[in-house]
């Protein structure tokens, strides 16, 4: 059994140290995996790959934050943690940011662990009892999502057309969002231009288009300043804070976790309205929380006896080599979990310094480059020429909210409005009126 | 974090942010991207860029896979398979949820549709059904252990039925698997192992097969019609492998269809009119469905006058006269009438010479079915019989076989053997069948069995039981108990022994 922990604690340190490279999300690593599974040598053995896999998310989960907050390249689940991380850095506490989001997310993991004898009997039931009513809540979610984003104006332009589009400019990017990234979800779901054989990464040109090339692309037009880091030897964190976060991150995230479709973005999102959280230090360690909480409790469901829910993309790819059902294989997976979470959370103060000693070195401009040839490159070399057309329409459209200045997670869409529909037995009406059927 | 120089005035050097012209000197900063230009650029991507991504879509054909193609790395993928469905349908009314194994050439992929799906097949009447050839698109989930495929919509659910070839029973072998046929005869035995699965036997002239029924054929394909043994029916289905034997798998409780034959009377006389078979259709593939079988078309046993039955809608299969059975009846199952003139036991049963008049077969009844006769005795020496049987042909001799206890018919019981003192037999009633009452002494084995001997008041009589005679009674013989017995009387070096042949001639204390 051993050994299982050290496949796991290699995972976790090859992910922190991948983890760094801008808008490289763990799921494209993993994938690759997957697609050489047959070519890896037999000592990889699938229960080896599952528990290589849990490292990987905990240790990515864990040091995501630093580019996140550094370089601005976040994935769909850490973009909340992006606008009050760019804030620290810019008040040079940006190593702060990544100690508050790595406390948040031991925090998420120590409830996880205390979880982990009461999970195998309560989570069967609560997926029992909300089994029938996923579809309602899925639109309830949605419908939140869309009618709590405000107006944006300065309330200074001139009274008719102007003034009204001022108010409803950003609202109707949203709308406009959600709408345009659902079609294209519906599109990827019935006939996608992403070769066959690698099916498993349909999302991840749209993916990388919607959120991660957004971002990239607006630290190219920005002209940005950023002064020099400090290296803190305490953190600005009362332990109300903690809890307040944690607990916020926690529900956040083991309802996104749980909930199929709902990504760490949305449940943060959610957990971050339902606590009504002023504190911006509790805000950013409970986004921390919530993406241990949503990508690692995922995981963890898929282990979990009596349950075995495949929840999140690791899931999904290794549930095609490796199935477990007994209670030990939990236990291990959890302590796994927990010891690869320490690490990885040292590993984040060591390698947030060296990050910090990088981007003080190297042009902001020319690291957003080479995140976008990053990006281009990942997403060409797993899904071709279709990808990549996949990507540029998905940009323009995750472009949208960033040049109208509504909230990016209306690209979920592309996920929800699909599966929504789906779920209300709409879905492939729509399919068929878009001609896809 | 050395991006001053992009962020100041190229002119004057001023820190001038993401302004295009330098509030301070007025100079045109170059090297910036237009936001106009890039919001431009965003909404073409966006709307014609994705307007050409859905006419790019629709030009996308739906990739065939087989079931051994489909591998890890495709999870997720709309894709679509072709094969033929295979294996009992799952369908759960509650949540319409309808599952289903699809095999192709390569291997099997299970198929899953839910509600709206399931429910758009009902409404069309498009449900697909055991050994159906399909062709389905929909998403791909690979597991460790197994392929599914989920249907996203009905549309993607293409149905063809092959028409089914009308065959006749004793034709269907194991190589018929998954083979649309359509089977007729009567129906023998209507059984439920466990709720959800009716098993009915029906037989035609050839032989006899067992229907399945399960749950999903009737709340798919409507309700069975009301069914009583003897009734004639035509069934189609897919034939199916139970421990390797072949049965008849129905799909729609609708496809058993009740026959309409004339009603045939039990004749009560001896010999009955001869009844000369119609040959059964030669089975060819994509034939019109069975034509109804051959005692619907020649019912040429006519009701006597003296019937000593009811006339009762139910069909019965025409009685042939012994004489007229010849090894071209070897297999195929007759309906005869006849006297048994002799009755012996073998080790599996009981045998005896039945004769009618024209002719004389064997009658052979294994002990199942004998000992499920009311009573077994009923049947032996002297009795008149009407049954159903296989022709067999064991030693150059045509023997009759009755399947079950329901194939024989006791018109007249075989009277009981004249009871006799042990002092009246002697030797020239050797093969004799006789009745004896008294005492038996101690019982002595020998290798084959044990002999015991009964005393009445005139004397001492040796009985012979054979092994599987004597492990058959039960209690077993022991010296002091009074019994009567049947048996056979044998002559062996001399001395007199009488037989019973079976434990149905022990006849108690």
């Amino acid at each position: 059994m051993a050994d299982l922990l050290l496949w796991a604690l290699l995972g976790a340190v090859a992910a922190s140290f991948l983890a760094l490279v801008p808008a490289l999300h763990i799921y494209n690593v993993a994938g690759f995996f997957i697609l050489f599974s047959s070519a890896l040598p037999p000592v990889v053995t699938p229960e080896r790959m599952a528990f290589l896999f849990l490292g990987m998310i905990t240790g990515y989960s864990m040091l995501n934050t630093i580019p996140s907050i550094f370089l601005s390249a976040p994935d769909d689940s850490a973009m909340f943690i992006v606008l009050p991380g760019q804030k620290y850095l810019l008040q040079s506490r940006g190593y702060e940011a990544v100690v508050l989001t790595g406390i948040g997310g031991l925090g998420g993991l120590a409830v996880l662990a205390l979880l982990t004898p009461f999970a195998p009997r309560f989570f069967p039931v609560v997926r029992t009892i909300l089994q029938p009513h996923m579809a309602w809540i899925l639109w309830t979610v949605i419908a939140f999502m869309l009618i709590s984003e405000w107006p944006k104006g300065s309330d200074r332009a001139p009274a008719g057309w102007k003034r009204w589009w001022e108010g409803w400019r950003s609202l109707t990017a949203g709308l406009i969002t959600f709408f345009l990234s659902g079609i294209l979800g519906f599109i990827l779901m019935y006939r996608s231009l992403v070769p066959l054989d690698v099916s498993y990464q349909n999302l991840l040109p749209a993916f990388v288009g919607l959120f991660a090339v957004p971002w990239v692309l607006q630290n190219l037009l920005a002209r940005v300043e950023l002064p020099a880091q400090h290296i803190a030897r305490t953190i600005d964190a009362p332990v109300g804070a903690i809890f307040q976060g944690t607990a916020a991150g926690v529900l956040g995230g083991l309802f996104a976790a749980f909930f199929p479709v709902v990504t760490g973005g949305i449940g943060g999102f959610l957990a971050g309205h339902a606590t009504a959280q002023r504190d911006e230090r509790a805000f950013v360690i409970s986004q921390g929380a919530s993406k241990i909480v949503y990508y690692v409790g995922g995981f963890l469901l898929f282990f979990m006896p009596g349950l075995h829910l495949t929840r999140g993309g690791m899931a999904w790819m290794i549930s095609t080599q490796y199935s477990t059902h007994t209670p030990e294989r939990y236990y291990w997976a959890t302590a796994a979990v927990l010891l690869c979470g320490v690490v990885a959370f040292f590993l984040s103060l060591g390698l947030t310094r060296l990050v910090i000693a990088l981007t003080s070195r190297v042009s902001y401009r020319t690291l957003s480059l080479m995140t976008l040839l990053i990006l281009v490159s990942v997403v060409f070399g797993m899904t071709g020429v279709g990808g990549l057309g996949i990507c540029a329409v998905a940009t323009g459209i995750g472009l949208i909210p960033v040049l109208w200045g509504s909230r990016r997670m209306n690209a979920m869409g592309v996920l929800l409005l699909p599966i929504a529909l789906n779920m209300a037995g709409a879905g492939d009406t729509v399919a068929r009126w878009l001609g896809l059927l | 974090m050395t991006d001053t120089h992009e962020a100041t005035c190229s002119s004057c050097g001023r820190f001038v942010g993401p302004y295009p012209t330098c509030p301070y000197c007025g100079a045109h900063l170059k090297g910036r991207l237009s936001l106009r230009a890039v919001k431009i650029i965003a909404v073409l991507l966006a709307t014609l860029g994705l307007a050409a991504l859905w006419w790019a879509a629709r030009r996308v054909p739906i990739p065939p896979v087989t079931a051994a193609e489909a591998q890890g790395s495709m999870n997720m993928a709309y894709v679509q398979v072709e094969g033929r469905i295979t294996g009992n349908m799952t369908y759960d009314p509650e949540g319409d949820y309808l599952g289903f194994w699809v095999t192709d050439r390569t291997g099997d992929m299970r198929i899953s549709c839910y509600r709206d799906v399931t429910r758009a097949l009902m409404a069309s009447g498009s449900v697909p059904a055991l050994g159906d050839e399909v062709v389905i698109a929909g998403t791909l989930r690979i597991r460790e252990d197994f392929v599914s495929l989920t249907v996203n919509a009905a549309e993607h659910v293409t149905v063809r039925r092959v028409a089914p070839v009308p065959m006749v029973i004793n034709a269907l072998t194991p190589l018929d698997e998954g083979r649309r046929v359509t089977v007729g005869g009567e129906v023998r035995r209507i059984f439920s192992p466990y709720a959800g699965l009716t098993l009915i036997t029906v037989r035609d002239a050839t032989g006899d097969i067992v229907i399945s029924v399960d749950e999903v054929s009737t709340q798919l394909g409507g309700p069975l019609p009301p069914l009583v043994e003897g009734q004639f029916v035509t069934a189609e289905g897919v034939v199916t492998l139970y421990r390797d034997a072949p049965q008849v798998a129905l799909t729609a409780g609708r496809d058993l269809r009740l026959g309409e034959l004339a009603v045939v009377a039990e004749p009560t006389s001896i010999p009955t009119p001869a009844f000369t078979p119609t040959p059964m259709p030669t089975p060819a593939p994509g034939e019109t469905p069975l034509p109804t079988p051959t005692e619907t078309a020649t019912p040429t046993s006519t009701p006597t006058a003296a019937a000593t039955s009811t006339p009762t809608p139910v069909p019965t299969r025409p009685i042939r006269s012994l004489g007229s059975l010849t090894a071209a009846d070897v297999d195929s199952w007759v309906r005869v009438r006849g006297r048994v003139v002799t009755w012996e036991g073998f080790s599996a049963g009981l045998k005896g010479m039945l004769d009618d008049g024209t002719g004389q077969v064997l009658l052979l009844t294994w002990t199942n079915v004998y000992r499920d006769l009311r009573p077994p005795t009923a049947l032996d020496l002297g009795a008149e019989v009407v049954l159903n049987g296989k022709v067999g042909i064991y030693e150059g001799q045509l023997q009759v076989v009755p399947g079950e206890v329901s194939d024989i018919t006791i018109v007249t019981a075989a009277p009981l053997p004249p009871l006799v003192q042990a002092n009246q037999i002697t030797i020239a009633d050797a093969g004799r069948v006789i009745r004896l009452r008294g005492v038996l002494e101690a019982p002595q084995p020998f290798s084959a069995g044990y002999k015991v001997v009964l005393n009445d008041e005139s004397g001492g009589a040796t009985l012979l039981l054979w092994s599987n005679v004597y492990e058959a009674l039960s209690p077993r013989p022991e010296a002091g108990v009074a019994v009567e017995v049947v048996g056979q009387v044998s002559v062996y070096r001399n001395t007199i022994e009488i037989a019973p042949r079976s434990s149905f001639d022990w006849r108690g204390q």
